[in-house]
């Protein structure tokens, strides 16, 4: 039987469906000036330079760490410089890092191999989480179930929903990478699927000998303390929504068709390279009061504070940093998706109520570290 | 992890898509998937009285999402339940040319 969610939407939801489609046909990227679409390749050539500095430091200081208490820490900041990686390799993903693509591609790469995630199949997956954000059957990095569907889970598959909502979002991540990274199956084109099989050639060619180097000097433990413990301390929240941000089923056939459209340079992250152990750069990357896009807009990213000086869509576009009182209240209650409101419910199916917060207009709430 | 990494040699569309020929891959497709002829299949029957239980369903969308090389709701065979329904309102959606009547 088909079926249409939200079955019950409350004033909130209209509401915010309202304004989402007083935007349809706007080019959102008109509310970011122009300057921020300019690539600065020195600044981000630094960033890499020093996100890599961080990650192999760390990588050297656990060789010779002489306890293993030192271990810990060290591995947070095998994953700060793993972070700083990631962020550049979003940038190249979106064309923001360089104005050539060969160099984004090259790059982006090389950014990835501490994570040993093929660069194209992240790219073509955080496309497909760009064209169906908060969409409950497509988005790519974040789909809440309905009650009744976790229910139906698997006991493994509902152990691991239930971990990655709550004390393992951290491990999401990795969820994440076994799901796409080594998958070109998973992607819906032909010419997707070529260029994943490109990137898992370049991950396999430089990886392997490394891994297997390091399994021969270290030993398996070496290998758990050397690479799986940073990549560990890589894993980040994949959370790009906030309790007031309803869920939706999209269109049963999406128009995708301007996938690749996000290509198109995007802001470059300016914060870059600002020592990452300030930054978490995936949860505030989408503002999650963002209105759902129309396909071929350029993605709408890390420069809305500019975009609010150009007074762009109030109360519909919102940058939020992650804080510890908010990461509790994701880990604490948004875990499933209500069918009646099309907003979140925790685990014992009780919805998530509305702060007054949430409410006023999103200039009030913006936060930067 | 390495599931699907080998290429993919499903059934493609010869040329470009259009509503005749989906509707033929989808006739195509339930006949291999019930085992019988293809001129046996029925266009109007749904896909519940021909024995598609979710799993299949889903995976029926995940085929079509390779030959139409886009994401597709997984829900695509519960909305759209006959292969004519399902065809046409692809067609619709995608804009392809429709059917010879």
């Amino acid at each position: 039987v088909a079926f249409s969610f939200p079955s019950a939407p409350d004033e909130r939801f209209e509401e915010f469906m309202r304004k989402a489609e007083a935007l349809e046909g706007e080019r959102l990227a008109k509310a970011i000036p122009r300057e921020c679409f300019e690539p600065r390749v020195s600044r981000g050539l630094l960033g890499f330079a020093v996100s890599w500095a961080v990650y192999l430091g760390a990588v050297a200081g656990l060789l010779l760490a002489p306890h293993w208490l030192l271990w810990i820490p060290l591995w947070i900041v095998a994953g700060l410089g793993g972070w700083g990686l990631h962020v550049i390799a979003h940038d190249c993903g979106h064309g923001s890092f360089s104005r050539s693509q060969r160099f984004n591609d090259a790059i982006g790469h090389v950014a990835l191999l501490p994570l040993m995630y093929p660069f194209h199949a992240w790219r073509h997956v955080h496309y497909m989480h760009h064209s169906h954000a908060n969409n409950i059957e497509l988005d790519t990095d974040w789909r809440p179930l309905p009650p009744d569907a976790f229910r139906r889970l698997p006991l493994w598959r509902k152990a691991v929903y239930g971990a990655t909502r709550t004390w393992a979002f951290w491990g999401g991540t990795i969820n994440y990478w076994l799901s796409s990274a080594f998958r070109p199956s998973f992607y819906p084109s032909a010419r997707m699927r070529r260029e994943v099989r490109l990137s898992i050639a370049f991950v396999l060619l430089v990886g392997v000998p490394y891994l297997v180097a390091l399994t021969w000097l270290t030993g398996v433990g070496g290998l758990l303390v050397l690479f799986v413990g940073p990549v560990g301390g890589d894993a980040r929240v994949v959370q790009h929504d906030d309790a007031h941000a309803p869920q939706r089923r999209g269109r049963a056939v999406p128009d995708v068709r301007a996938l690749d459209a996000q290509r198109e340079p995007a802001p470059r992250d300016d914060r870059l390279p600002v020592p990452p152990v300030a930054r978490l750069p995936d949860a505030r990357h989408r503002g999650p009061h963002a209105p759902p896009r129309r396909a071929g807009d350029p993605v709408l990213q890390p420069a809305p504070r500019a975009g609010r000086a150009q007074g762009g869509y109030p109360g519909m576009l919102r940058e939020q940093d992650l804080r510890p009182g908010e990461l509790w209240k994701i880990v604490r209650s948004l875990h499933l998706y209500d069918t009646e409101s099309g907003f979140y419910s925790d685990f014992s199916g009780k919805p998530v109520p509305q702060d007054a917060k949430a409410e006023a207009p999103a200039e009030k709430v913006e936060s930067h570290a | 992890v390495f599931k699907g990494l080998r290429r993919n040699r499903g059934p493609q569309i010869e040329g470009p898509v259009t509503e005749e020929s989906l509707r033929a891959w989808l006739i195509d497709h339930l006949a291999e998937r019930v085992r019988i002829a293809p001129e046996e299949v029925d266009t109007t029957k749904t896909f519940e009285e021909y024995g598609l239980d979710s799993r299949v369903a889903v995976q029926v969308s995940g085929a079509l999402e390779k030959v139409l090389e886009r994401r597709l709701s997984p829900a695509l065979l519960y909305d759209h339940q006959t292969i004519d329904d399902l065809s046409s309102h692809l067609a619709r959606e995608l804009e392809l040319a429709p059917a010879a009547t």
